[in-house]
C-alpha cells in the first residue's frame, strides 16, 4: 500500500464483512436473531482479544459480557460504512480501558524488578512467545501499553496481517509495525529465554 | 509467515462453553427489550416550526426595537412610558438600600440629561422634563435621608458621598441649561438650583408627574414643609423632616 493512501475497509479473516454489516443493520432494527448470529460469530474473538489484557479468566469473561452489552445498546447507531469487526474491537478496546481505570491496576516498580528474567536479554524473535509458559506470557503482555497489547493479540493470537491490523485499529501499516516492534522488544525484557531459565 | 503460523505463536484461549451459552441467553433477553421498537416522539415539522420561528423572530425584533427606541426617548414622547416602566421594574427588584440609593442617583442623572436634551431639542416639553427631574431628585433625596439615619457608618458615608457628587453635578448642569428653556420653565429651574444649593428637596414646588405645570409665579410660593436632602456634608438636618 502506498504510504499516503487511505486504508481499505477492514475485512475479517473469513471475508464476512458484508454479511456482518447486513446482520448488524438488521439487529439495529430489532432483529434479536441477527444479534445472536453476530454474537456466535465473534464472541470467541472478543474473548481472545481481552484474555491477554487482564489478569484472570474471570476478568476476561466479565469484559466479554460488558463488550456485548455495550454493542447491544450501540447497535441501533451502527454505520455499515465501518466493518463490524473493527467496530466491535473498538468497543472492546474502550471496555478494557474503562475497566483499567475503574480497578486502577498499577504495576509497581518493585513488582517489575521481582519478575523473573526482567534483566535478561533473549532472542530477538517472536518465537519467545511460543516458548515461554502461558502465565508468563500473559503477565508480560498485560504490562504492555493498551495499543501494544492490541497489536500483539491481533497478530499472534488472531493471526491478522499487519495490513489487516492497521485497518482494525485505524493506524497506518508503518505505525503498526513500529508498535509491534516495540512491543516485542518489551516482551524480550519481560519474558526469560528458555536458556536463561535452564 | 502465514496466518496459520502466526496464529500458533500465542495460545488461543477458549472460553467456557457454559459461560458462552449463559451470556448468549442473557444478551438475547436483553436485546428483546433494548432493540424493541419505541413509539416515536412527536417532533414538530418544519412546516409548523417555520411560521412559529418567524413570529418569534418578529416579536424579538419589535421588542428589541421598542426597547432601543424607548431608551433614547424624551419626556412627552410616546415611548417614554416604556422607558419609565422598565426603570420602575428595575427599582422594584433592587432590595439593598445602598444599591437602591445609587440606582435612584443614576435615574436622577438620567432625568437631568433628558432635561438638558429636551431644552435643546424640544423646548416645549421642558416643563414635563423638569417635573420628571424634580420627581427623581425627590425620590433620590428621600433615599439619601433614610441612609443618613442608618446604624451603619458605612451606609451613612456612602449616602453622603453619593449626595455630594450628585449635588455638584446637578448644579452645574442646571446652571448650564436654565437659559435654554422657555421663560415659563426658567423660574422652576432657578428654584431647583436654589434647592440644590440649600440642600432641600424639590418636592414642594415641582409638579408631580402627570399634572399640569403650574404658572411660573406659583413656583415662587414659600415652601410649606421643606425637607432637607442633598444638603452639603456636615450641615444639620432640618427639624421639619420628622
Amino acid at each position: 500500500m502506498p504510504p499516503n493512501s487511505q486504508p481499505s475497509p477492514p475485512v475479517s479473516p473469513d471475508g464476512t464483512t458484508d454479511e456482518d454489516a447486513v446482520l448488524a443493520v438488521r439487529a439495529g432494527k430489532g432483529d434479536t436473531a441477527a444479534f445472536g448470529a453476530l454474537y456466535d460469530r465473534y464472541v470467541e474473538a472478543v474473548y481472545r482479544y481481552v484474555y491477554y489484557r487482564v489478569h484472570s479468566d474471570t476478568d476476561a469473561e466479565d469484559l466479554v459480557s460488558d463488550v456485548f452489552m455495550r454493542a447491544l445498546r450501540a447497535i441501533p447507531r451502527y454505520e455499515p460504512r465501518q466493518a463490524f469487526l473493527a467496530w466491535l474491537y473498538r468497543i472492546a478496546r474502550n471496555a478494557v480501558i474503562d475497566r483499567a481505570r475503574r480497578t486502577r491496576i498499577q504495576i509497581s516498580f518493585e513488582d517489575a524488578l521481582a519478575h523473573p528474567g526482567v534483566d535478561q536479554i533473549v532472542e530477538p524473535d517472536a518465537g519467545l512467545l511460543a516458548l515461554a509458559d502461558k502465565e508468563t506470557v500473559r503477565a508480560a503482555i498485560a504490562r504492555l501499553t493498551p495499543l501494544q497489547q492490541e497489536v500483539i493479540v491481533l497478530r499472534f493470537v488472531e493471526g491478522y496481517s499487519t495490513s489487516e491490523i492497521a485497518n482494525l485499529v485505524g493506524k497506518r501499516e508503518g505505525t503498526v509495525r513500529g508498535i509491534q516492534f516495540r512491543a516485542l522488544e518489551m516482551l524480550r525484557t519481560l519474558i526469560p529465554s528458555r536458556e536463561a531459565l535452564a | 509467515m502465514s496466518r496459520r503460523e502466526r496464529r500458533g505463536i500465542l495460545e488461543r484461549p477458549v472460553m467456557r462453553k457454559s459461560f458462552r451459552t449463559e451470556l448468549r441467553s442473557r444478551l438475547l433477553s436483553e436485546a428483546a427489550v433494548v432493540l424493541a421498537p419505541r413509539p416515536r416522539r412527536f417532533v414538530p415539522s418544519w412546516t409548523i416550526l417555520r411560521p412559529a420561528l418567524a413570529v418569534a423572530a418578529l416579536a424579538l425584533v419589535v421588542a428589541w426595537g421598542t426597547t432601543s427606541a424607548a431608551a433614547v426617548s424624551l419626556p412627552g414622547e410616546p415611548l417614554y412610558a416604556v422607558k419609565r416602566a422598565s426603570e420602575d421594574v428595575q427599582l422594584t427588584l433592587t432590595f439593598d438600600d445602598v444599591a437602591r440609593m445609587q440606582l435612584l442617583a443614576e435615574l436622577a442623572d438620567r432625568r437631568l440629561d433628558e432635561l438638558a436634551r429636551t431644552a435643546e431639542q424640544q423646548p416645549s416639553n421642558a416643563p414635563t422634563a423638569t417635573t420628571e427631574y424634580a420627581d427623581a431628585v425627590t425620590k433620590f433625596t428621600n433615599a439619601v435621608d433614610e441612609l443618613r439615619d442608618a446604624d451603619s457608618e458605612d451606609k451613612r458615608n456612602a449616602a453622603q458621598a453619593v449626595a455630594d457628587a450628585a449635588r455638584e453635578k446637578h448644579l452645574a448642569v442646571l446652571d448650564a441649561i436654565k437659559d435654554r428653556v422657555p421663560e415659563t420653565t426658567r423660574s422652576e429651574i432657578d428654584s431647583l438650583i436654589d434647592d440644590e444649593q440649600q440642600g432641600i428637596a424639590p418636592s414642594e414646588h415641582a409638579n408631580p408627574r402627570g399634572r399640569e405645570t403650574p404658572h411660573p409665579e406659583a413656583s415662587t410660593a414659600p415652601r410649606a414643609t421643606p425637607r432637607a436632602t442633598l444638603r452639603p456634608a456636615g450641615t444639620p438636618r432640618p427639624s421639619g423632616h420628622d
